[in-house]
């Protein structure tokens, strides 16, 4: 009885649920399309792709030649900007949209003949990047054997096509590959994961805290206490209804999973992943459990306060553990105290998993992960007994 | 009327929601922002003291050592600038353990030829070694071939190497593009949308057939209007106070650079809590309208907008530029980030001026369409 008057007070919080469904669809569909974009550029050894703009104002063979250079490179990736466009030039390089813009000035040609290459090109860029260094030092590479090229003898055109030339016969690249367990196929799965904490957490405090005040408080239960049902059997089917909640939940995230990753969801260490979003799943189960009994009594307080805490924990972690942002690029201070969040050992075991962000596939650290989540649903849950017995305690009197 | 705005204010800050949620949410999220983006900008800067491994198998080519070692010291020994390279060892089975734990960018290695082995998925550190041995063996073969085909020319190509000149000249300006701000930009800008939410209140409270509070006060002998302004003042001072708490948090506390002077930041604040509390007297104003549907509204509304600006997705207020251009003219979300982008980053005050008037413009229409529509008296039946 208890379990089916539960189950059909679920639609009405449903409108949460969908939204973060909603929004978990977007948030993994853009960053996969954001990585397959960085992942198609990315043809040589050595992955990195730096957005370079050019505005060609020479338009003569030796420049187009320097175009063509430039374009062959599989570290640049050339990125078009209405030049024409008012301040065009700064919001790409604001957005990143372009990472250095090139002018060739008119004259390059004949400067290069000349050999009054000063200046012969102008740049706008982010002062001090990275991508700075390595641009300039590509450009100057070029410029500096077609001058040499031309000392030797060589007329411009030519000069340009050779130095082109002997710079695409550098230095032979060798790469080196820690066999880490990834495997690009997998990016889907790996985002799907990793969003996880963070989607599951809203949808399921979004939901199970309302319903566990309506519950649990004073008025419901003391009419239950009327009916033919004990307290413990009264509560083993609230935790049922809540159970079963999040399992439709992980199983309605997981249809859309297969369909946002195209059918790559799953894999050979996929049992791990699965084990380890149940168990987070029965840490936001105890914690839904944990803020409805405190706060059970008034549905407006249960109400503002799972938008607070869902909003709090889920953004603090997503952001602190590593789902929005990968472990590597926070610093070590926050990742010491991530380490007392459950979803920092999510992401962990999730990195270890798929043998993403530096890590490498190790069933240790995977264990002692999904270990360490399930040492904090059981805190929780002894968290939330003692919630209710104070609460029980205080009614009583 | 000061009394009426007095009490409006206690009233307002007794409400816990509305305190968390106009002025500790933005502080939480900010700083959480500040922690996920701080050194991921910091990242982007990081290119010198390059981890590399010099193996030398076979003898290496001439001039080689030296700009191997021109690059591992600075220029001034006692500066704290460090070298482009750091050479960590010359051991070639060190070189192979520390690229296993990922401890080395890239491994040169002199056999014959010069090789470079870098990690898979290396990022932009192992490029620019690459391009500098790249540099040095072009020049190497020129002048190899040159030795061979033309060797009266070869002192000419010494005196051309020697040569330093820049072949390009910088343009750029001194503009903060760290483009994790514009996230702190577009909080500001959500903080002021959302507080359309208290907003919705000052019509709702005030007006007989929204609510039951609003017969009461329509009763009273006083005048509706001085009673919606001086319920409209009191939200917009608060709110604004929030907003200012909110905004000294992020640059004095927090140190995000906003690239723009302080008392900007309060005439924004200020226009954006306008703005945000007239959208919400606006939408509160609409008659036959649960207070539930407004909310949703009004949450669709201010986040849809901050979406647009780019809150979730940095990337989207340039795609609506490129795309759509006028709607980031009377977007009022991207207008307020516009007013801290466009002096930040074109540092010109043409473009903030223009931003200014456009949402003053909307402060105008929606409290005109407010008034317009909370301007009954006398009802048959609520």
């Amino acid at each position: 009885m208890v379990f089916k008057a539960y189950l059909r007070l679920i639609p009405s919080y449903m409108g949460v649920a969908v939204m973060y469904m909603a929004m978990f669809a977007v948030l993994l569909g853009m960053t996969m399309m954001e990585r397959s974009g960085l992942n198609g550029s990315g043809a040589s050894a050595d992955s990195f792709v730096t957005l370079l703009a050019v505005n060609d104002n020479d338009d003569t063979e030796e420049s187009r030649a320097f175009l063509e250079y430039l374009e062959n490179s599989p570290n640049i990736k050339m990125t078009d900007i209405d030049f024409e466009r008012e301040n065009a030039v700064q919001d790409s390089l604001y957005y990143r949209k372009a990472e250095y813009v090139l002018t060739i000035n008119k004259g390059f040609a004949e400067a290069l003949s000349t050999g009054d290459t000063e200046y012969l090109l102008s740049s706008q860029v982010i002062a001090g990047s990275a991508s700075e260094v390595f641009t300039e030092s590509f450009i100057d590479s070029y410029i500096e054997a077609a001058r040499l090229y031309i000392t030797v003898g060589y007329d411009t055109a030519e000069a340009c096509r050779e130095a082109a030339k002997t710079l695409e016969n550098g230095v032979e690249v060798k790469s080196f590959s820690a066999d880490n367990g990834w495997d690009k196929e997998n990016t889907g799965a790996y985002l799907f994961y990793n969003f996880m904490p963070y989607i599951m957490l809203m949808m399921i405090l979004g939901i199970l805290v309302p319903t566990f005040s309506s519950f649990l408080s004073e008025d419901v239960k003391a009419r239950s206490l009327c009916a033919p049902v004990s307290p413990v059997l009264y509560m083993i089917q609230i935790i049922c209804g809540a159970f079963m909640v999040c399992l439709v939940s992980a199983g309605v995230l997981l249809a859309a999973g297969i369909i946002i990753t195209g059918g790559t969801l799953f894999n050979e260490h996929s049992l791990y992943s699965l084990l380890q979003m149940l168990v987070f799943m029965l840490f936001s189960l105890a914690l839904s459990a944990f803020v409805g009994i405190l706060s059970s009594g008034s549905a407006k307080k249960a109400n503002y306060i799972t938008s607070m805490v869902s909003n709090v924990l889920g953004l603090g972690m997503a952001f602190l553990c590593g789902v929005f942002v990968s472990q590597s690029l926070l610093g070590e201070n926050i990742l010491m105290a991530a380490k007392f969040l459950p979803a920092y050992w999510y992401v962990k075991a999730n990195n270890s998993i798929f043998g993403a962000d530096g890590a490498v596939f190790n069933e240790a650290i995977i264990w002692s992960a999904i270990g360490i989540q399930a040492l904090f649903a059981l805190a929780l849950i002894a968290g939330a007994l003692l919630a209710a017995h104070i609460k029980k305690g205080k009614e009583s009197k | 009327m000061l009394n009426r705005i007095k009490y409006e204010i206690f009233s307002l800050l007794r409400n816990k929601i509305v305190v968390f949620w106009l002025m500790g949410f933005p502080m939480i999220l900010g700083t959480l922002f500040f922690v996920a983006f701080g050194s991921l900008a910091d990242s982007e800067q990081d290119y010198s003291d390059i981890r590399v491994a010099v193996i030398k198998r076979t003898a290496a080519p001439e001039g080689f050592d030296q700009m191997i070692k021109a690059l591992s010291e600075t220029e001034k020994p006692d500066s704290e600038e460090k070298p482009l390279f750091n050479i960590v060892t010359e051991d070639d089975k060190k070189a192979k353990e520390l690229m296993e734990k990922g401890e080395l960018q890239a491994i040169i290695c002199v056999d014959g030829d010069i090789f470079l082995e870098i990690p898979e998925g290396a990022g932009i550190k192992s490029g620019i070694v690459k391009s500098v041995l790249d540099s040095f063996k072009s020049r190497y073969k020129i002048i190899s071939a040159a030795a061979v085909s033309n060797p009266e020319k070869v002192p000419q190509i010494i005196k051309a190497m020697e040569q330093k000149t820049d072949y390009i000249r910088s343009e750029s300006n001194s503009a903060n593009y760290d483009p994790y701000v514009q996230y702190f930009y577009n909080l500001l800008a959500m903080s002021g949308l959302m507080g359309s939410m208290m907003g919705m209140y000052c019509a709702i409270n005030h007006q007989a057939n929204l609510s039951a509070l609003g017969a009461r006060v329509e009763i009273s002998p006083v005048s509706k209007f001085g009673d919606i302004l001086s319920s409209l003042i009191a939200t917009i001072l608060i709110h604004n106070i929030f907003l200012n708490i909110a905004s000294i948090y992020l640059i004095y506390i927090l140190g995000i650079k906003f690239g723009v002077p302080f008392w900007v930041i309060i005439a924004v604040n200020f226009l954006s809590s306008v703005v945000g509390d007239s959208m919400g007297c606006f939408i509160g104003s609409i008659g036959g309208l649960k207070d539930g549907i407004k909310n949703a509204l009004l949450l669709a509304c201010s986040l849809g907008l901050c979406f647009l600006s780019g809150l979730m997705f940095g990337g989207m207020r340039l795609l609506i530029e490129e795309s759509f251009p006028l709607f980031n003219r009377i977007n009022p979300a991207a207008l307020i980030v516009d007013c801290f982008y466009s002096l930040c980053v074109y540092g010109s005050y043409e473009k903030l001026i223009s931003n200014i008037a456009v949402l003053l413009i909307w402060c105008a229409l929606l409290l005109t369409g407010s008034m317009i529509m909370t301007r009954k008296r006398k009802y048959k039946a609520i």
